[in-house]
């Protein structure tokens, strides 16, 4: 099946095709809503775990932290 | 209306992954169920993937640092999202001994949040005390959505604590919602006994039945049988069987007539939308459109005359095949008793004419059938009624097949029958189209019939001109 191209952002979001289905039922408008969906979850998820990270390193005792900071950045 | 619950519990559930509001993705609910499942998983691995290194890098610091402290940051400093992508990264027993470490409102959270699929052996070393906790606080949010993502991972020790943990209703929509619905039957299972009327009666009080009904579709036949009992004996089944109606679900309630006893098919077979034309004429459609005929006839000798001659009028305009193949299923369910006299009694000519030229070519074994549940039941007028329908070459080919097995005993039968009906023209041609040596094992029954009869049934006879097609048994009655 050969994707249009309003799909594109969808599927590079996704990693992979989406259902063939929804391809076909969904007008490229929505297509490209369900796209920007996904990348606003991923930037969601990608600012939390930085976060995160920050804050889990004031809850490391001080002898683990140096350590702990070097093997997550 | 089932696909449209499924949707919107799907939508509920990707929503949740994208950290929308269901209403944001309302442009999707045209979409197919199995569309939006595989959507999901796939919005599920790359929100993982695309932070991937990070997540790995989280769980090996976890690994490493002493579990009260890692428990800590679980909780303080990850949060429940990013928690629940971890999980699945962390050696099980880790994980779980972690989990002992937090409490059940953490974990709930972190339940909203984890890919079950990703963390399977950590869902499945959770203790089960734990496992009916964390329950219990998803059920006091109405989380059944998560609760039925996990159904499929928890083993019967944990699913049964759980259960204790969770109210009625909210055992229904869990079921409703539940993924991997093939084990739904084995985990129905593990319901106690005592709490599934509280289930049904749940289902009617909270506007559940479509719930209800969808579980219904995925049970066993015993435990099908075994609910619908429990309904009938709840007095539930108008109330079901209206949404079945309104729900148009009776393709999923059909087929559980057969299962049910006898009883509470008698009171299927009265309760008040059965007598509705219109709700009747809904449930033919179904047994029709999704050939549940076999289902269906069980509870057609148990209707009123009004429904009766519904069913009856539905069948004489049903295709040739169709008939054929309820004639097959009346045959292979031994329901002669029924159909007989609804095609004599409720079917006009036209129905009875195309019954009788089914029934004038089937196989011996069939007629056979048809003829021993006529002589036990005494049908033999109803059958008359059917036979008059029949051409002479037709009845010329059934007669033998229908008299010959105890044909002494039969004879009075079929006499009897004529002489109440007033079918003279058929059940004579019928005697007069007896194989000959049939006809002669008839003369001893003709001699020792009453004279009047013998010459009741000789006069009548020679007025239709078929004495002579008596052959032996003409002579006898002649002679009277």
């Amino acid at each position: 099946m050969t994707l249009p191209p309003d799909a594109s952002s969808l599927v590079y979001e996704l990693g992979g095709e989406p259902p063939p289905g929804l391809v076909e039922l969904l007008s490229a408008e929505e297509l490209r809503m369900l796209g920007e969906t996904l990348d606003t979850a991923k930037r969601r998820q990608s600012m939390a775990l930085d976060a995160a990270i920050q804050d889990a390193l004031g809850h490391v005792p001080f002898v683990f932290r140096g350590t702990v900071e070097l093997l997550l950045t | 209306v089932s696909v449209a619950l499924e949707i919107r519990a799907e939508i509920v559930k990707l929503a949740r992954v994208l950290g929308v509001q269901p209403e944001q993705l309302a442009y999707l609910e045209r979409a197919a169920p199995e569309d939006l499942r595989g959507l999901r998983e796939q919005a599920t691995d790359a929100l993982f993937e695309g932070d991937r290194d990070r997540l790995y890098k989280l769980a090996f610091v976890s690994r490493l640092l002493p579990s009260p402290i890692a428990a800590k940051i679980a909780e303080w400093a990850l949060g429940p999202l990013l928690s629940a992508r971890v999980t699945g990264l962390l050696d099980p027993s880790k994980a779980v001994d972690l989990a002992k470490r937090l409490p059940a409102a953490f974990l709930a959270d972190v339940a909203v949040e984890l890919d079950p699929r990703r963390a399977r052996e950590v869902i499945e070393r959770m203790p089960a005390g734990q496992v009916a906790e964390i329950a219990g606080e998803l059920a006091g949010r109405g989380e059944e959505v998560t609760m039925g993502r996990f159904v499929g991972y928890l083993g019967d020790e944990a699913i049964g604590a759980a259960m204790e943990r969770i109210d009625d209703p909210g055992l229904l929509r869990i079921a409703f919602v539940m993924e991997g619905k093939d084990r739904l039957d084995h985990v129905l299972g593990l319901i106690p006994e005592h709490r599934l009327a509280g289930i049904l009666n749940a289902a009617e009080r909270e506007r559940l039945w479509p719930e209800a009904l969808d579980l219904l579709g995925h049970m066993s036949d015993k435990r099908k049988g075994a609910l619908a009992e429990i309904a009938a004996a709840q007095g539930l089944l108008e109330s079901l069987a209206e949404t079945a109606y309104a729900e148009k679900l009776f393709d999923i309630v059909l087929p559980v007539i057969p299962l049910m006893t006898e009883s509470s098919r008698v009171t299927v077979a009265r309760l008040r939308i059965v007598e509705d034309p219109a709700a009747l004429a809904a449930i033919l459609d179904a047994a029709a459109e999704h050939d549940l005929w076999a289902a269906l006839l069980p509870l057609v000798e148990h209707l009123s005359a009004g429904p009766r001659d519904q069913v009856a009028a539905l069948g004489a305009t049903l295709d040739q095949p169709v008939l054929e193949h309820i004639v097959d299923l009346v045959n292979d369910g031994g329901l002669w008793s029924m159909f007989v006299p609804l095609a004599a009694d409720h079917m006009d000519a036209v129905g009875r004419e195309r019954v009788a030229q089914i029934v004038a070519d089937v196989d011996v074994a069939v007629i056979n059938g048809m003829a021993d549940a006529v002589e036990r039941d005494m049908l033999w007028p109803e059958l008359l009624r059917i036979a008059a329908e029949m051409r002479t070459d037709q009845l010329d080919r059934i007669a033998d097949r229908l008299l010959a097995v105890g044909l002494e005993e039969r004879l009075p039968s079929l006499i009897a029958a004529v002489e109440k009906t007033g079918l003279w023209d058929t059940g004579l041609k019928m005697l007069g189209g007896l194989d000959p040596a049939l006809q002669q094992r008839l003369v001893p029954v003709a001699a020792s019939m009453d004279s009047s009869q013998r010459a009741l049934v000789a006069g009548k006879a020679r007025d239709l001109g078929l004495l002579g097609e008596l052959g032996p048994i003409g002579s006898v009655l002649a002679a009277a």
